[in-house]
């Protein structure tokens, strides 16, 4: 008796084929090194070198601007009235799951499979009516006939909160919003504020002081387990705050999270610039009660990585260790490599691992997109989860397959437009 | 006469000596005049910049930002406007050290300002304060013509490696303008060729008009002829309004963007 296939394996495979980040590309691509591997021309070409020195021919006169008051900072600060903006997608995707070891032996025959069809618009809303207050906001609806009734029944604000700048000193920003602290990009332990983006919470960011001080105090997004009288308020908040500095070309970031009933966590941040690959590492220190609730004890976890992009070509590598998980030593180590416009064409290609060093399982996603008309998005998706039952990637919710797959194909097309 | 003939030597020896001095001295004049025309370092410096980039012998594509500039304690904030992919996108400089802020992972990434700007052939500190007589120490002079610019070049050696490229050659107009500027790599091989034909004075300073760069290590045959990727700069609207202190910070890049 198989369970059904439907709906949970496209769940599974979607946010592939809509193109989440699958590779740790969730920062800014940094520009490339610079100098390439090519060195100049090796020979004279018969029709010469490109040079500049027509430019000094006939150069225009240089010239003195009496206006030189305009205020550039006003176009980013106010906007008249509400801003809006948005974009619509709409996904067809056909996805194939195979469940058992067999695979391995080349029995496709437990094959399931699926068809269906995901369409979300997100809208946009930006008021800017003075230099010291901003009101953002942006909600979701998406339609989902293989779970849904035909309509569209999903409405959620995905963020919604207004900015004040106090004193020309203090950035405060008040509602619900997203935050990213730590450096790993494939491994996120370092970032003490994820659990802060789903609710009510307030940072305040105090800028010219280091290279930044912020704190927050949020309400917690998770079901808490009850104390004393029950889950209130206080049992529900999370403090944190965090630091920037920099010394000698040195990234030093330093960040502490409480919350009542998990105890403290503790992030050191460091990251160097070399040979414009960026070096980095996440030490994170948690003292808090075990997994089973049971005596406060210490744990670490702690992230090393390296990335590296180039014109088309991004690279990163990361190790992980975590202490916190309930696997033995649990070491883990990360790797994504993602090709813009390979060889000139308008294809992208992702790769990913993750192998956990413990018990030798893993996890391997292949994403290959290309754009065969405007507003259009192709894409083919390869998950597949190695190892053996109860280990590590295999149980991991961090895995591209939904537990008990091992294996899983996705064909996407995607039209999508912002307006 | 032997003791003559060697007091006429170290005499002339000495007077070569002096000469050099006194012009390497008169060339160290020069770079801190250089330093002085293109520094604002009474006011904030606001600006349009428009970047094209042409690939060698390929397409073309278009960066158009709004720059903030502080020279007086080295900090500039860069927000990119065009393309629409990269809108939002910004770029925070304190020193030498450089914030890059993505506004679809709301994240900042931290790293070296000697870096490319979106991957064109300009550098990072191609949008900051003009440090030579700082970085640099000039090796030699001679005088030589650009087009109708009579010009004195300066061929200079870098002091430390804060700086993107170890060799230097300025071609500076009678003006005390930057013509020219070619950088090399320590092996003397030619890396970059600016070109800066046209200035626009601004309260009694002096910022390009427009840049065109030559990136000769990305290049390619087209027709029989050597193209480089070529980056123009426009530089459009240079004001000097005042800006607060808190623009040049990663909180003010997170504000204006979403």
């Amino acid at each position: 008796m198989r369970r059904s296939f439907r709906a949970i394996s496209l769940l599974a495979l979607m946010p592939l084929l809509c193109g989440a980040p699958a590779f740790g590309q969730a920062e800014v691509s940094e520009p490339e090194t610079g100098i390439g591997t090519d060195a100049g021309p090796d020979a004279p070409s018969p029709g010469g070198e490109e040079n500049l020195e027509e430019l000094f021919d006939a150069p225009q006169a240089d010239t003195v601007l009496e206006d030189v008051a305009v205020d550039h900072k006003r176009e980013f600060d106010r906007n008249d009235g509400i801003v809006l903006t948005g974009s619509f997608s709409a996904t067809m995707g056909l996805a194939l799951g195979w469940k058992d070891a067999a695979i391995w032996a080349g029995d496709l025959s437990g094959m399931d499979k699926d068809l269906g069809l995901i369409s979300s618009n997100v809208l946009y809303m930006d008021a800017r009516p003075s230099e010291s207050f901003r009101v953002f906001g942006s909600c979701v609806t998406a339609f989902n006939p293989s779970t849904n009734a035909l309509t569209w029944p999903t409405f959620s604000i995905s963020e919604l909160f207004c900015d004040y700048i106090l004193a020309n000193a203090f950035f405060i920003r008040i509602g619900k919003f997203g935050n990213s602290w730590g450096q790993g990009r494939l491994f996120t332990p370092g970032n003490l504020s994820a659990r802060t983006d789903g609710m009510f919470a307030m940072r305040v960011s105090v800028p010219t002081v280091l290279k930044g001080v912020n704190a927050i105090a949020a309400v917690d997004s998770q079901d808490l387990p009850s104390a004393g009288e029950g889950p209130s308020l206080p049992y529900k908040m999370i403090y944190a705050a965090k630091a920037d500095m920099s010394f000698k070309g040195i990234y030093l970031g330093t960040a502490l999270r409480y919350q009542a009933l998990e105890g403290v966590s503790g992030l050191l941040s460091l990251k160097r610039i070399v040979f414009g690959a960026d070096l980095y590492c996440d030490a994170i220190g948690v003292y808090g009660p075990g997994r089973d609730a049971s005596a406060y004890s210490f744990s670490m976890k702690t992230v090393a990585g390296a990335y590296k992009d180039w014109k088309d070509i991004a690279l990163t590598v990361e190790y992980e260790y975590d202490q916190t998980t309930g696997f033995a030593n649990d070491h883990r180590l990360g790797a994504a490599i993602g090709f813009n416009n390979l060889g000139g064409t308008s294809f992208d290609l992702g790769l990913r691992v993750f192998h956990a060093l413990a018990d030798n399982s893993g996890s391997f996603l292949a994403l290959l997109k290309f754009r065969p008309f405007e507003y259009v998005e192709a894409s083919i998706a390869l998950p597949l989860v190695y190892g053996k039952p109860g280990s590590v990637f295999v149980l991991s919710d961090g895995n591209d397959v939904m537990t008990g797959y091992r294996l899983g194909l996705g064909l996407g097309v995607k039209l999508s437009g912002g307006y | 006469m032997g003791k003559a003939r060697r007091l006429i030597a170290v005499a002339a020896l000495s007077a070569a000596f002096a000469s050099a001095w006194a012009q390497n001295a008169g060339y160290d004049t020069l770079l801190s005049q250089i330093d002085s025309l293109v520094t604002f370092a009474d006011n904030d410096l606001s600006a349009e910049y428009t970047i094209v980039k042409r690939d060698p012998g390929g397409a073309s594509s278009t960066t158009v930002a709004t720059i903030f500039r502080r020279d007086r304690t080295d900090q500039f904030l860069i927000l990119i406007l065009e393309p629409s992919i990269d809108k939002g996108k910004g770029y925070l400089k304190i020193g030498d050290e450089l914030w890059l802020y993505d506004p679809v992972g709301r994240s900042f990434t931290f790293t070296s300002a000697k870096e490319r700007f979106q991957n064109s052939s300009a550098r990072n500190n191609d949008f900051t304060r003009s440090n030579f007589s700082r970085d640099y120490s000039v090796e030699s002079g001679r005088r030589e013509d650009l087009g109708v610019f009579k010009c004195t070049v300066l061929d200079l050696k870098a002091k430390n490696d804060r700086v993107p490229y170890p060799r230097v050659s300025l071609w500076v107009s009678d003006d005390g303008l930057i013509r020219q500027m070619k950088d090399f790599s320590l092996s003397g091989q030619l890396m970059r060729t600016s070109a800066m034909p046209t200035y626009q004075k601004v309260g009694g300073r002096w910022i390009p008009s427009s840049i065109v760069i030559l990136d000769h290590m990305r290049h390619k045959a087209v027709n029989g002829k050597v193209e480089y990727e070529r980056t123009s700069i426009s530089i459009k609207k240079p004001s000097l309004a005042r800006l607060p202190d808190y623009t040049y910070t990663k909180e003010y890049l997170e504000r204006v963007n979403k």
